[in-house]
């Protein structure tokens, strides 16, 4: 009953658009439009939060040492189910470890970056990504750290960090990235350097 | 103590006007069109290249081939081409199997033309009673307007023979990504006419931007924009392009959408936690928290009555969507097919909803549900479908959906007999929404 057909039409859409003045019958006129607030959004710092790297210099084991990573104090990627916002109990010890070092050093501050994989709705995907983000940032404060050393922000999708469009990938992009906005310092000294 | 952030901030700027051009990717009938309307249209005089963009009879053409409502007769078998109506063998075009013929001419002097065209029913041309004439009209625009005056010529026909106000002069807002070398994204918010051609750039940012909303009367779109790497929301004027921040609270500023007067605006903050629904009033800056509880709350939409929102939310487990009745603060919940529903917003006549919706396949395509029976129909099949809008005259669905991992513009039937994908060479369509009427 239900017959697909396909057409493939190559036709006067491949060809350039050639008009500039575009007013339609209504006079509805888009200017080559440019937001107009140019200067201002070059100095306003209201609300924005730069997600550089905290120095890691002293924890630069890469690869092989993941797991042991996982335990130092230093940026973290923690992973999550798909459509779920609940922290694995796998990576409560590593969160308890920024914990311990977050409440010891009142001056550090962590940017929680919240992300989902591509498929489903944007918007929802933002506030999932806004969920993982407060799920890790509730267990951080669990564990003793004030919340004005944490900021949180999601991308939703709009981040991928897998490009790939299979399950892997999608693991991969499930993910809250704890961010060290300031450094981080040994912890040898950690105790008394720092008020 | 604050700490000292270097700014990442997005580069907002003017490009040069470069019109990319949109190539149909496919035309999918998944049903016979046997209810399809037979019509001629002969190619005007005046004019020869019908491929050409400005070339009226060709526009038109397309716009009403595309619709999926007409059967427009191929030009290559017209043994006749009248371009009068006085012309009209109507016994000739009867055989041919058409209702309807268009004729028209375009004569041009320096940087204006003069169309004229006339609308002419075959049955009563043959003298079965009444006029055979159904639309007959002059016009003189600048040459450049040309297309636009050919979508308004395909507004006529459209709605002189379905009973129905045409789409073809609305616009369409999307943003356009491109993925640079080394990683550097470049985020455009587009306007352009409603397939796809004459994009305009509002706005062009290194970080995202995001669910793009239509004023009711077309004048502004409200978007969320990561510029400042944290969102914010702001309104810009589609005419003059002056735009204002409205939303920039900590955390989540987004899926903004205008009430029906266009007073309001109901956008989803975090600010309090979870991401929830509050009603800003764009006059008073007064704000007030519509949905609560920790569950997430978001994508709300208003019914064209202005007095109730749907939303989605996971309170319930997984995504659905819910009815919030302003007055009372009575939720309901609408969808109960299948386990994700989400981005819900309402026909203008207010008697259904377009939605996303996971299918058992676990692919996402778009499904429309009638309100009063709650029947849901998935329209679209492509797996991958996001991001909802109808169009003001509710016949057709405006989405992103996606070939080769790259987003595309698609436009359904809402009936789900026809699918349209648009594509661009120059990067990914995301989020696309249909604008009101505009005249």
């Amino acid at each position: 009953m239900k017959k697909l057909l396909q057409v493939l039409i190559i036709s006067a859409s491949l060809l350039t658009v050639a008009a500039c003045s575009t007013t339609n019958p209504n006079g509805a006129d888009v200017t080559d439009g440019t937001a107009t607030d140019m200067s201002s959004s070059a100095d306003d710092d209201s609300g924005a939060m730069a997600s550089g790297a905290g120095d890691t210099d002293n924890f630069g084991g890469n690869g092989s040492a993941m797991d042991a990573k996982k335990m130092q104090v230093a940026n973290q990627s923690y992973y999550f189910d798909f459509n779920k916002y609940d922290v694995h109990s796998a990576d409560l010890p590593s969160i308890k470890v920024q914990a311990d070092y977050l409440a010891i050093h009142a001056n550090a501050h962590v940017l929680l970056a919240g992300n989902t994989d591509e498929r489903g709705s944007r918007e929802y995907n933002i506030a999932l990504g806004n969920k993982r983000a407060q799920s890790v940032s509730q267990q951080l404060q669990a564990d003793g750290v004030n919340p004005n050393e944490i900021s949180t922000v999601s991308y939703g999708a709009e981040k991928p960090k897998a490009t790939g469009h299979d399950a892997a990938a999608w693991a991969q992009n499930r993910r809250v990235d704890l961010t060290y906005q300031t450094p981080i310092k040994k912890l040898k000294k950690a105790d008394s350097d720092d008020n | 103590m604050r700490i000292s952030l270097r700014l990442l901030t997005g580069f907002i700027f003017t490009i040069a006007l470069q019109a990319p051009a949109y190539a149909a990717l496919d035309l999918t009938v998944t049903q016979g069109v046997s209810s399809a309307l037979p019509i001629a249209i002969v190619p005007f005089a005046g004019q020869s290249d019908l491929q050409a963009p400005n070339n009226v009879s060709g526009v038109v053409m397309t716009d009403l081939q595309n619709s999926g409502q007409f059967k427009v007769m191929d030009t290559q078998s017209m043994q006749q081409m009248p371009h009068t109506a006085a012309d009209v063998n109507y016994s000739y075009w009867r055989k041919a199997g058409n209702d309807n013929v268009v004729v028209g001419n375009v004569s041009s002097s320096g940087n204006l033309s003069k169309v004229k065209f006339a609308l002419l029913d075959v049955f009563k041309g043959q003298g079965q009673g009444g006029n055979q004439i159904l639309a007959q009209q002059s016009f003189t625009v600048g040459n450049s307007k040309l297309r636009a005056l050919a979508h308004h010529i395909s507004d006529i026909i459209y709605q002189q023979l379905t009973g129905i106000r045409g789409v073809f002069s609305t616009r369409i807002v999307y943003v356009l990504v491109q993925h640079g070398a080394g990683g550097q994204s470049r985020y455009i918010l587009d306007v352009a006419d409603a397939d796809g051609y004459n994009p305009k750039p509002l706005l062009v940012s290194s970080q995202p931007i995001m669910s793009p909303a239509w004023s009711h009367d077309g004048t502004r779109i409200a978007y969320v924009s990561f510029e400042k790497v944290q969102p914010k929301i702001f309104i810009q004027n589609v005419i003059t392009g002056a735009r204002f921040a409205v939303s920039s609270f900590p955390g989540i500023n987004g899926a903004p959408a205008w009430s029906p007067d266009n007073n309001k605006l109901a956008v989803v903050l975090s600010k309090n936690g979870s991401p929830k629904i509050y009603i800003m009033d764009l006059n008073s800056k007064n704000l007030q928290q519509a949905t609560f509880g920790t569950s997430i709350d978001t994508e709300p939409s208003w019914s064209p009555d202005g007095k109730s929102l749907i939303f989605t939310s996971d309170r319930g487990g997984g995504p659905q969507l819910y009815q919030l009745t302003l007055g009372s603060g009575k939720v309901q919940r609408l969808t109960f097919t299948g386990d994700y529903n989400a981005r819900g917003s309402f026909s203008a006549d207010g008697q259904s909803i377009v939605m996303i919706h996971r299918t058992d396949d676990n692919n996402y395509n778009i499904a429309v549900q009638d309100l009063q029976s709650g029947t849901l129909q998935v329209i679209t099949h492509d797996g991958w479908d996001t991001s909802p809008s109808f169009a003001p005259n509710g016949r057709f669905v405006l989405y992103e959906s996606d070939a080769g991992h790259r987003g595309v513009l698609g436009i359904a039937s809402t009936d789900g007999r026809i699918t349209r994908r648009l594509s661009t060479q120059e990067g990914s369509v995301q989020d696309p929404a249909w604008s009101p009427f505009l005249s």
